[in-house]
């Protein structure tokens, strides 16, 4: 069964690059344009994992995570953006995120990552 | 030897305090004046007191030799003795006698020298005087006036009146004036010395605290304050100083103020700088990248995802240079070039372009109110099309679900009021002081230079920018040009002219 994938960004443009290259690897992709947007398509169909920009308005990346968490959702959930200090990667792991990556994402890697996170726990 | 002694002395007098120095004047002049003054009144007053003695014998005396006339004619020893007698109990008569022409006393005080003859030099001379005679001798260990009066019947001196006044009453009452003289200007001197001493005191006082005062200050304590005191010059000065305290006080914040200003201007100035600088190197791989996908667009057949993913990059693309642009303006402004513009055209033909681009929502209302007459002011028409472009833009984006976009322009004077209110999300009252802030953006996406170049391109013209605004109800923008500028702040506090300023 193909992986499900919500991708929450904000800015359009990296938004659908991001869910067409996810496409081209037989994901399946979800996209949200805010946090609530993505809280509701979560609710409805859970996913299997979750990309998600920091820097977003009204609420940001971390207000998904502490939602996520609050409502049980058990799916990784990484973070991305272009602002990388220590100090938001400390506070998005601390809020339980399954990793912290940089923009402008190096696509293998975020591909690998992802094939990681998805990988059956043993 | 007593250069050394003098060099010395004035160095030890040199290092004395005012309050010590004071005293010590005070005590010398003094002491000086009384050391003048005393041993002339002394002088004075037992002259007085021994001229009165004098006086007194003689009177005596010739009152004597006046009275003993009948008796010295008649030979009569009898008045002749009652008269010596009574003339021996006068006070300070040490005695008294009448002699004959030999010197040879017919009548005596001490009635055992009486018929004696008298051969010592004084009693000669007294006897042989022919007008009043005084003699200053010592009788006994005690000093004497010795007073003689010759008695004449008819012109013929037949004797004389002699009398010794005994000066020890007066020499006595010389001694005791000269003790209280002597005690009452030590007295004096004391008093003197502590009224000097308490004067002293209340001058010197006032200026150790001045010394302390201004110690505080240069240490750096600027709130030290001189306590209220006499309206005499030492307490104008303490207010003088208290007000110099204040004035320093209030020039060091204005400095610290005005630096911090200009850090930050300088600070903004660099990074201004630094932006441009990065934006000119963007602009080379933006430029291919443009027309790589215009290529692309033109000439590959593309479909599906490509396609998307194309236009997304001539998207994304085309933001990069806006925010190289917004970096460009920002960094390197241009004084602006003043032509006549007329602002209800200007905003006119900003809002036209505006509706057709895909950032404004369609739902918005333009609702302008420009008045019928032109509103012309001297500015630079691009540098306006941008203020009022970033403006409108901000508006439309903050109303995405539609609202009203309100202008209203007006002439005041010499200026022309121009505002911009939409009804759109607003800013929060914590953002709100920030929102001219270069790189301060409260959207996503945005290089938080819009608002900034605005300020400075309205600035440059002369003129000012304000906001408020109310969460959710919407924001007002409130703009003034001058309608003409005679004096750009570009070119003002230019330090470089060579003409002097009238």
């Amino acid at each position: 069964m193909a992986k499900r994938i919500l991708v929450v960004d904000d800015e359009p443009g990296m938004r659908k690059s991001l869910a067409i290259m996810l496409r081209r690897e037989d994901y399946q992709v979800m996209e949200a344009a805010s946090v609530p947007e993505a809280v509701g398509l979560l609710e409805a169909d859970p996913c299997s994992l979750v990309i998600a920009d920091l820097m977003m308005e009204p609420l940001n990346g971390l207000d998904l995570l502490a939602l996520a968490h609050r409502r049980g959702m058990s799916c990784p959930i990484i973070i991305m953006t272009a602002f990388g200090t220590p100090v938001a990667r400390t506070e998005a792991l601390q809020l339980g995120a399954a990793d912290f990556l940089e923009k402008p994402l190096h696509g293998p890697n975020l591909l690998r990552r992802i094939r990681e996170l998805l990988r059956p726990e043993a | 030897m007593a250069r050394h002694v003098l060099t010395a002395l004035r160095d030890r007098y040199r290092r004395l305090s005012l309050r010590t120095k004071f005293a010590l004047h005070i005590t010398l002049s003094t002491v000086l004046l009384f050391a003048a003054l005393i041993p002339g009144v002394l002088y004075l007053e037992s002259r007085a007191i021994l001229d009165e003695a004098k006086q007194r014998g003689l009177q005596l005396t010739k009152i004597f030799a006046h009275a003993s006339v009948q008796a010295v004619v008649a030979d009569d020893f009898i008045v002749m003795r009652h008269l010596v007698n009574s003339i021996g109990t006068e006070p300070d008569v040490l005695y008294a006698m009448i002699l004959d022409a030999s010197g040879r006393a017919l009548v005596h005080s001490d009635i055992t020298q009486t018929g004696l003859r008298f051969s010592d030099a004084r009693s000669l001379q007294a006897a042989s005087a022919d007008r009043p005679l005084r003699q200053d001798i010592w009788s006994h260990g005690v000093p004497v006036y010795d007073f003689a009066v010759p008695i004449y019947v008819l012109t013929e001196q037949r004797a004389v009146a002699r009398i010794g006044l005994s000066l020890e009453r007066e020499l006595d009452q010389i001694r005791r004036t000269r003790n209280l003289i002597l005690w009452l200007g030590l007295a004096a001197l004391l008093s003197g010395l502590a009224v000097a001493a308490w004067q002293a005191r209340s001058v010197t006082r006032p200026i150790g605290q001045l010394v302390q005062g201004a110690r505080a200050i240069a240490a750096g304590d600027l709130t030290h304050r001189i306590p209220a005191a006499a309206t005499d010059e030492v307490g104008q000065l303490g207010e003088t100083f208290n007000r110099m305290a204040a004035a320093l006080t209030a020039r060091i914040e204005e400095l610290k103020a005005a630096q911090s200003e200009i850090v930050r201007q300088t600070r903004l100035a660099a990074i201004g700088e630094i932006a441009a600088a990065v934006a000119h190197e963007v602009r080379n791989p933006l430029g291919a990248l443009a027309n790589c996908v215009q290529l692309l667009r033109t000439g590959a057949h593309l479909s599906g995802d490509n396609a998307e993913l194309l236009d997304i990059v001539q998207t994304e693309s085309e933001r990069l240079n806006r925010i190289v642009s917004d970096f460009l303006a920002f960094g390197r402004p241009r004084p602006p070039s003043f032509q006549p513009v007329d602002l209800r055209e200007l905003i006119e033909e900003t809002w036209a372009r505006l509706r057709h681009d895909e950032r404004c929502p369609s739902s918005i209302v333009f609702a302008p109110q420009l008045g019928s007459d032109a509103l012309k002011v001297q500015a630079d028409p691009d540098q306006l099309r941008q203020v009022f472009w970033n403006l409108f833009l901000n508006a439309a984006q903050a109303m995405a679900g539609g609202g009203t976009l309100s202008v209203e322009a007006r002439q005041r004077g010499d200026a022309v009021d121009i505002e911009i209110r939409d009804s759109g999300t607003g800013i929060s009252e914590a953002a709100l002081p920030r929102v001219f802030e270069p790189f301060y953006t409260g959207r996503p996406g945005g290089t938080g230079l819009g608002l900034a170049i605005v300020r400075r391109i309205i600035q440059d013209h002369g003129g000012d920018v304000t906001v408020q605004s109310w969460p959710q109800v919407g924001t007002w923008f409130a703009v003034s040009l001058p309608v003409e500028l005679s004096n750009p702040p570009w070119r003002r506090g230019s330090s470089s002219s060579t003409t002097s300023q009238a």
